[in-house]
């Protein structure tokens, strides 16, 4: 399960539809639970890199990256995974999205239409390099948030 | 950790030799550094220097970074 608290999933949102049409993205920080749960406490707006068609595509630069882990240490809190957006199209994760991914990550994806969130899904890679699905709270996937 | 190293080759050459389960993350089937991979040395990714030949010193300070991408469709 990953919980992500009121602020910064306040923010992720507001960083999604600012960027709406194009793709968003960001790291995702905070606590890991006994139980494996995750409890994201912050997140870090980046600037899509992707050179082309940001619409459909994200990319985080190196430094980008470089920075994101430098404040999880000097913070003391943990580097959990990323977020973007997917603009006009579902919070499934695509080949693209697949091929990319890192173990251990979190990966949630936010769907977007003008002016709204349509919904939020949040995704792990398994064993076999399969993203799975893992429950987002507080806003369930399917509803409307 | 810290290796004694002349370029940034050497470098991936003794990490992928003590630690032979990273050779797969780090290496293609070619030997060369994986296209998701990116390695910075101090601030600079190799890239954008020598890549592999690029020379280190005992201060240099070198970074394996994953690329993070994806998108829609």
């Amino acid at each position: 399960m990953i919980i992500v608290e009121s602020g910064p999933l306040t923010e992720m949102k507001a960083h999604a539809l600012t960027t709406f049409p194009d793709e968003c993205c960001g790291f995702l920080y905070g606590t890991e639970q006994t139980d494996g749960s995750r409890i994201i406490i912050k997140i870090l707006e980046v600037n899509n890199s992707k050179s082309g068609d940001k619409k459909r595509r994200f990319e985080i630069a190196g430094k980008d990256y470089m920075r994101a882990e430098k404040f999880a240490l000097e913070n003391d809190i943990l580097l959990l995974g990323i977020y973007h957006s997917h603009p006009n199209h579902p919070a499934i994760p695509s080949e693209h999205d697949r091929i990319a991914a890192l173990p251990y990550f979190s990966y949630v994806i936010l769907s977007t239409i003008p002016e709204k969130i349509d919904h939020i899904k949040s995704w792990q890679l398994n064993e076999l390099s399969q993203f799975e699905e893992e429950v987002f709270s507080p806003a369930h996937l399917n509803q409307s948030i | 950790m810290q290796i004694e190293a002349g370029t940034i080759g050497e470098v991936i050459d003794r990490i992928t030799l003590d630690f032979p389960e990273l050779k797969k993350h780090l290496l293609d089937q070619q030997g060369g550094i994986r296209s998701f991979v990116n390695i910075f040395a101090g601030d600079d990714d190799i890239r954008d220097l020598q890549k592999e030949k690029t020379p280190v010193n005992n201060s240099t300070v070198i970074s394996i970074v994953p690329a993070i991408a994806g998108g829609s469709h």
